[in-house]
């Protein structure tokens, strides 16, 4: 198991340095000039050329790509070009409220997501099982900018039940901060838990037609143990591939979410920067958004064999 | 009967709940506008009062904040009480800090609170001092000796000197167009005999031919030289400036949370200029405890922000927004001055700069526009547009039609496909950039390319986002069309608006090239002479010259607005009228 993991973080190094060169090549090789944006509309070819100068634009693509990399294995992200700080020190205060945002979704698509699954597989068939997958695929079938702009009008502008904006870090207590991010976090939980009820429901209705689940009724296993204990276990191994795969979804939908609910976070950061050309940010997060994929990635290989007892590599 | 389970039953109750929310509030922002109209007072050269009033069957409503008198406004001051966050929802995200950097509105607003420049503009267009106490002019107008106000201190508690104006001016002579204008063509070659330190608090300049426009030079700008001490005066132009600002004006920086907000609050040991607040000018009073700058990317954000008291001020948002903030009687709209929507031809590549042809060409384009229909695209409603062919803004003293008739919204496709037909351009493909995160510009581009089409060309529309654009137009052989706008400020006179605007020379939007020298002699008229008789005169013969030569595509003006919560007051849209400064809770 530990050779496993260990091989698997090994075979990782190789495709972040991948990742790294396809973004740095894109980056360079796509339309727009950070000059252009800084000079402004009246700016003079002298101008254009000396703030192309002070940015190291006219050196050649390997020696801009090579000093990149050399920065980058000594931990050094870079400097933005428009406002000349360490990305390190422009990214620390951007993780909080995407970290943040990020756990609460997983933990609470997860919790809505398997437990109406579950209740589907229990009563399918039924109408409540309808109903509940009816849901589902609305949830996942709905824009997330409709439902967000649709829950600020709702919940925000018209009842005053929760803030459009205004987002509260954790030391500034837990409740306002759980309170300024209520609705980001149920937009994209529903989103979320959407796919994960449909999964669970299936891996669940596959599992329980086997015989050991049968045997277990016939021994006279409850229905909450044969549920529990028999059945959730061996069909967890496809909700957690999905689990997986909706947090790299995250990623992207935390772009839209930040960007409509004014959530200072990683998302808002990595738009701003693709609008104004500022590569050093652009090629810096997407580095720490391939990093953390990764390792999600194999977070969730390590948990099929903890869910599998059978399971080894 | 079948029996509703309780599940169930929880279910369809939310979806209920939730349809009827959304039923019930949509009923408080259907508005239905018969009739919209706009009435201006216009004394001289400025307009005074700016009135929309909506008409809805018998009831007529006054949906913008009328631009009170400068009077009403001080008599409204005296009253004022202190205190109170003011909250503003920014457009951008701040990047710089350093508006001697650059010109991007999020950096901008740092001039608004925290810098202060020697000049600023009264409401009637004029420069006001505030940082200079007073001058003299030798008696050959060659040499302008300039004193400071004794006793200004920066937010760090150092006192301004000569040695930060002339730090600053040095900073910026590359980059601020009108002082770099006076330094090449009236001053000498070196700047330290252009600006000469003459005492502690006074310096002078020096010129080699008289000028008109040497306050001008020291004024607002592009880059204005806003007074910095020597941690920023002394980098180079082309860098920004990485610390946080420190300036002479009403309110001193007090935080920044990047990606958040950023916050001022009054400076303590400000020394306001002992004239009379006039506009931008004289002297200002930081009234609010605290400004905060919150960054608010998405438009309908903003304003639901603004209706839930989350924000005070919100400077920029959608126009399909705005029924929803009319009919909330908590917010005030504040129209501002009109943006003139224009189009560019690239001079540099065919067929408008066929030497035979492309004279012919480009006027076909300008006579064949559909003027109207690109403004509506632009700017929404017929309301928030203005059919104007002046190239200085409409509603002033320099506003002239010269040149514009059967040229202006003339709509003549068939002489124009005459002659597109005659060059033998007929099926030539015009690539037209398309910015479509630019609504302005995306709209207009549209019309656009109907009328390309209809007058016999064949077009590549290329939509992509801004910051492409702006890339490509610089590239001679990537488009041949695009549209874009600017302000229509007559500060400075046509000199400010032509010379450093669209038609300055050298820069990506000017490579178009006067055959005969007319714009480049005019021009010249514009930067020497001082009589406005005589300015205005080449003001017309240039605009005749504009629409003779069709130098670029003239669509007309469109408004924006802002909105803000009716609890502040001396909102308006005078110049200095949307700063932070001099307004204050009701």
């Amino acid at each position: 198991m530990w050779r496993y993991i260990a091989q698997r973080f090994l075979v990782s190094i190789p495709v972040i340095l991948m990742v790294g060169i396809i973004t740095f090549t894109l980056v360079y090789v796509g339309p727009g000039d950070p000059a252009a944006i800084i000079a402004g509309d009246e700016a003079t070819p002298e101008i254009l050329e000396a703030i192309r100068e002070d940015l190291g634009f006219n050196r050649p693509f390997p020696v801009q790509m090579g000093d990149w990399f050399w920065n980058l294995l000594q931990g050094d992200l870079g400097t933005s070009y428009f406002s000349r700080r360490e990305i390190t020190e422009l990214i620390t205060p951007r993780l909080q409220p995407t970290l943040s945002l990020g756990i609460q979704v997983v933990v609470l698509s997860t919790l809505i997501g398997i437990s109406t699954g579950m209740l589907a597989a229990w009563k399918a068939g039924s109408r409540l099982d309808r109903n509940l997958m009816v849901l589902a695929v609305l949830g996942f079938a709905t824009p997330g900018f409709w439902l967000a702009f649709l829950v600020i009008w709702v919940f925000a502008v018209n009842l005053g039940w929760f803030p459009v904006l205004g987002y509260k870090p954790i030391q500034d207590g837990l409740i306002q901060h759980l309170h300024s991010m209520f609705l980001p976090v149920m937009i994209n939980s529903i989103l979320a838990s959407a796919f994960i009820s449909r999964i669970t429901r299936s891996a669940m209705l596959e599992v329980l037609r086997e015989d050991y689940i049968r045997t277990a009724r016939a021994k006279g296993a409850s229905e909450l143990s044969v549920f529990i204990r028999h059945a959730f276990r061996p069909s967890a191994i496809p909700v957690a591939t999905v689990i997986g795969a909706s947090i790299a979804g995250l990623a992207t939908g935390f772009v839209l979410t930040e960007t409509i609910f004014a959530i200072p976070g990683l998302g808002r950061m990595l738009i701003d920067a693709i609008v104004r050309r500022d590569y050093p940010i652009i090629q810096a997060l997407l580095m720490v958004v391939a990093t953390v994929l990764i390792a999600v990635n194999l977070l969730i290989d390590i948990l099929y064999a903890y869910i599998d007892p059978r399971i080894r590599y | 009967m079948r029996r509703v389970r309780f599940p169930n039953l929880v279910l369809w109750l939310l979806g209920a709940a939730v349809l009827a929310i959304v039923a019930c509030g949509s009923e408080t922002v259907t508005t239905v506008v018969e009739t919209v109209i706009v009435e201006k007072e216009v004394k001289g050269d400025t307009i005074v009062q700016t009135v929309v009033v909506e008409k809805k069957g018998d009831t007529v409503t006054i949906v913008a904040t009328p631009t009170a008198t400068s009077e009403e406004r001080a008599a409204a001051v005296v009253n004022a009480k202190k205190g109170g966050e003011l909250r503003i929802a920014s457009v951008g995200s701040v990047q710089s800090f350093d508006p001697l950097w650059t010109t991007a509105s999020s950096t901008g607003n740092v001039s608004s609170l925290i810098l202060e420049g020697l000049f600023a503009y009264k409401e009637d267009n004029t420069l006001g001092k505030m940082l200079i106490d007073d001058w003299t002019v030798s008696s050959d107008g060659l040499k302008w000796t300039f004193k400071i106000r004794e006793g200004v201190k920066f937010h760090d508690g150092a006192p301004l000197t000569t040695e930060e104006v002339i730090g600053t001016l040095r900073r910026q002579s590359e980059r601020a167009p009108v002082f770099k204008l006076v330094w090449e063509s009236f001053g000498p070659a070196s700047f330290d005999d252009f600006i000469k330190k003459e005492s502690r608090l006074e310096f002078s300049v020096n010129l080699t031919k008289t000028t008109g426009l040497v306050l001008d030079a020291l004024g607002p700008q592009n880059f204005t030289p806003q007074i910095v001490p020597a941690s920023w005066y002394t980098l180079p132009a082309t860098e920004s400036a990485p610390g946080t600002p420190i300036g002479t004006g009403p309110y001193r920086f007090e935080s920044w949370t990047p990606g958040d907000r950023w916050t001022a609050i009054p400076y303590e040991d400000y020394s306001p200029s002992p004239e009379k607040t006039d506009g931008e000018a004289g002297a200002h009073t930081a009234f609010f405890d605290r400004v905060a700058y919150i960054e608010i990317p998405d438009q309908a954000t903003r304003v639901a922000a603004l209706q839930t008291d989350a924000v005070d001020l919100v400077q920029e948002f959608s126009q399909d927004l705005i029924d929803r903030l009319k009919a909330d009687d908590n917010i005030q709209l504040i129209a501002n001055p009109p943006l003139r929507l224009l189009g560019h031809f690239n001079y540099q590549i065919p067929p408008f700069n066929d030497p035979e042809w492309g004279r012919d060409l480009r006027r076909a384009v300008v006579m064949a526009y559909d003027n109207e229909k690109a403004l509506l695209a632009a700017a929404g409603t017929p309301d928030r547009i203005n059919l104007c062919a002046s190239l200085m803004e409409c509603g002033t003293a320099w506003e002239s039609n010269a040149g514009s008739e059967n040229m202006y919204n003339a709509r003549r496709i068939e002489d124009a496909r005459k002659i597109v037909k005659d060059s033998g351009y007929e099926g030539y493909t015009i690539r037209l950039m398309d910015p479509a995160d630019r609504q302005p510009a995306h709209g207009a581009a549209q019309v656009t390319r109907e009328v390309l089409e209809d007058i016999g060309f064949n077009v590549d529309l290329r939509v992509m986002d801004w910051a492409t654009m702006v890339q490509d137009r610089a590239t001679v052989d990537r488009w041949e069309f695009f549209h874009t706008w600017s302000g229509r400020s007559v500060r400075i006179g046509p000199i400010g608006h032509l010379r450093f605007g669209e038609l300055q020379y050298n820069a990506w939007f000017n490579k178009y090239t006067d055959t005969d020298g007319t714009q480049r002699r005019l021009f010249d008229v514009f930067s020497s002479e001082t009589d406005p008789v005589k300015i205005k005169a080449a003001m017309e013969e240039f605009q005749q010259y504009f629409y003779d030569d069709a130098i670029f595509l003239q669509v007309g003006e469109f408004f924006s607005n802002w909105a803000a919560s009716n609890k502040i007051d001396g909102l308006h849209g005078n110049p200095g009228g949307q700063k932070p400064y001099d307004k204050f809770f009701k």
